[in-house]
């Protein structure tokens, strides 16, 4: 263990926990948003060009 | 930067150290849960009423005017809200519809109708959009509370009889006839209500037997002369003959077509011209005891054999007027504001009175006419049209 400290060295479990919470806090909850927004805004789009308003069924 | 995002990608892209695989798997799976939540209570929150009256420009224009009418007050002590009528309510539409508010957000901060005068003058815009969107999902949310299967059309007024029996064989949009049910309509536009009193001020009183008449709308038939068996309807601007007059009911005479292939129900003005006077129940249609009947000719044209009948039915001792050129300056002054938005309107003796249906239906989601109105215009249009135009008119 002690002569490998090359790169696993700098990951300390301070930064593997940053990490996470960065990933599960900000990142993921933004783009899936974003994936949300812009499905919104496709189907909005197609609506005004291509398909017409919501119909039923 | 670079530096930092290496770092992150080093870490990401390699097996964890620290923190186990039942961590991440349920520290990821919570955090999902927990987004997921979160995001459908925000969307429930911007699908309020305080949510869409949080900006002065709902709250002091239509928010206002929906207190005035039946969905704000009503016996049943039901409330419509906002979103109960302009928030469809499939996931993809919604958040379509949410997306498409970012135009709103931007008027909003750019004040587009940021005063009584700036939403009127866009209000005629705005309406149409909703309209747009009720007729193409016909009328959707309204049927979310409404449903015609459970309208009790015997304590219904005598109009709305007439208008929503119709509508409901088609399964129509509520929209197409209740404009303005929430809100004041634009300005330059006359509700179905004030047609309705523009019709019936055409009607006069006092009908004399042996005279003839025009109904001023729609109107009702029955078989007996307590009205209380119905015989089928008669259309707008139709003459019927004054038989005999009895209290609140007359009876009278219609000298009418029908097609006699099917049943023989809708009765048409003169042979081979569809030009509609109503129509009959089955019963009646296929009984002898309300009608005579008259020659049977075929129509070379279309083939089909049709038959003169004459029929006697009773009907409200009201709502006839005895010359139809009140009705058609209405008709006139109605086609001409109506069809003349997009295009001059075609003369009337442009098509003749076997087209002039197909024409007028097809343009019909275009403008804003009720049922009465609709039904008259055509007929305006029919009696006009090359079929009638060496005549005097
Ligand atoms: C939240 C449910 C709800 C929605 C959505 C709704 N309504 Fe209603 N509507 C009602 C209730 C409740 C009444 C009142 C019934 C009563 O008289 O007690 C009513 C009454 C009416 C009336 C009768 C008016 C009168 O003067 O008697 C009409 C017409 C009507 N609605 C049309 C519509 C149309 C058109 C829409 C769609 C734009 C719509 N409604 C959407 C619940 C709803
Ligand atoms: C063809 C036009 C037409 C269509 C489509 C239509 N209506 Fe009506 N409706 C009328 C007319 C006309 C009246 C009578 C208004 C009056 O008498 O003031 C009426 C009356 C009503 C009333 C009040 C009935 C009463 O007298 O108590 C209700 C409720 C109503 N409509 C709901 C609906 C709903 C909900 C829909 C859609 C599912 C709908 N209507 C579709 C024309 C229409
Ligand atoms: C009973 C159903 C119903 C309810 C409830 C309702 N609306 Fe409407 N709204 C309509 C219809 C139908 C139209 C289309 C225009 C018309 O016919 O008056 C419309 C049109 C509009 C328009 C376009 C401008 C205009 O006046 O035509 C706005 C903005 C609007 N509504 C906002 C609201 C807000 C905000 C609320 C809540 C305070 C609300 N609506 C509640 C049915 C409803
Ligand atoms: C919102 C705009 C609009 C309004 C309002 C409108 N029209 Fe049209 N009309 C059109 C358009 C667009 C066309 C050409 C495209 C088509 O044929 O569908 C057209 C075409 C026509 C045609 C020619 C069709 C043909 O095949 O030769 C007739 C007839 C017509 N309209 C009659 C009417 C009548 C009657 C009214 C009033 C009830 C009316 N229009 C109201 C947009 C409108």
């Amino acid at each position: 263990m002690a002569n490998k400290k090359t790169e696993s060295e700098q990951i300390t479990r301070i930064s593997e926990w940053k990490t996470f919470l960065m990933l599960t806090v900000l990142l993921f909850p933004i783009l899936s948003l974003f994936a949300i927004g812009g499905y919104g805004f496709s189907v909005w789009f197609l609506q005004m060009f291509v398909m017409g308003p919501p119909g039923h069924g | 930067m670079n530096k930092l995002f290496k770092r992150f990608w080093q870490i990401v892209s390699k097996p964890s150290v620290h923190l186990s695989f039942g961590f991440l798997t349920i520290g990821g799976f919570l955090a999902g849960i927990i987004f997921w939540g979160g995001f459908n209570t925000a969307l429930e929150v911007t699908n309020t009423e305080e949510f869409c009256i949080g900006c002065h420009e709902m709250s002091e224009n239509v928010y206002v005017e929906l207190q005035e009418t039946v969905h704000w007050k009503n016996s049943s002590g039901v409330r419509a809200t906002c979103p109960d009528c302009h928030v469809p309510h499939n996931w993809t539409d919604k958040i379509a519809r949410k997306m498409q508010a970012s135009k709103e957000v931007w008027g909003a901060v750019f004040g587009t109708i940021d005063t009584r005068e700036k939403f009127l003058d866009k209000r005629g815009e705005l309406a149409q959009h909703e309209w747009d969107r009720f007729s193409a999902n016909n009328s959707l949310e309204c049927k979310n509370c409404h449903n015609y299967d459970s309208m009790d059309f015997e304590i219904m007024s005598e109009r709305a009889q007439v208008q929503m029996k119709m509508a409901a064989e088609r399964d129509q949009s509520c929209v197409d006839c209740h404009k303005g049910i929430a809100h004041e309509l634009p300005e330059d536009m006359e509700s179905g209500e004030g047609t309705l009193a523009k019709l019936e001020a055409m009607a006069t009183s006092g009908y004399k037997k042996g005279e003839n008449y025009y109904s001023v709308r729609q109107l009702p038939l029955f078989t007996d002369k307590s009205l209380a068996t119905e015989a089928g309807q008669l259309n707008a601007a139709t003459e019927v003959k004054i038989l005999e007059v009895s209290g609140d009911a007359i009876k009278v005479e219609i000298d009418t077509w029908r097609k006699t292939k099917g049943f023989g129900r809708v009765m048409f003005e003169d042979f081979a011209m569809n030009i509609n006077e109503g129509y009959l129940t089955k019963e009646v249609a296929q009984s002898d005891q309300y009608m005579q009947k008259g020659e049977t000719k075929e129509d070379n044209l279309t083939g089909l054999p049709w038959q003169k009948v004459s029929l006697e039915l009773w009907m409200h001792n009201k709502s006839l007027t005895e010359s139809r050129d009140t009705l058609w300056t209405f008709a006139k002054t109605t086609y001409d504001t109506s069809c003349s938005v997009c295009h001059t309107q075609p003369a009337e003796g442009h098509f003749d009175s076997n087209t002039w249906p197909g024409m007028f239906n097809g343009m019909l989601s275009f403008v804003n006419l009720d049922g009465d109105t609709q039904a008259l215009v055509l007929k305006y249009l029919q009696k006009h049209s090359s079929d009638f135009s060496d005549e005097a008119h």
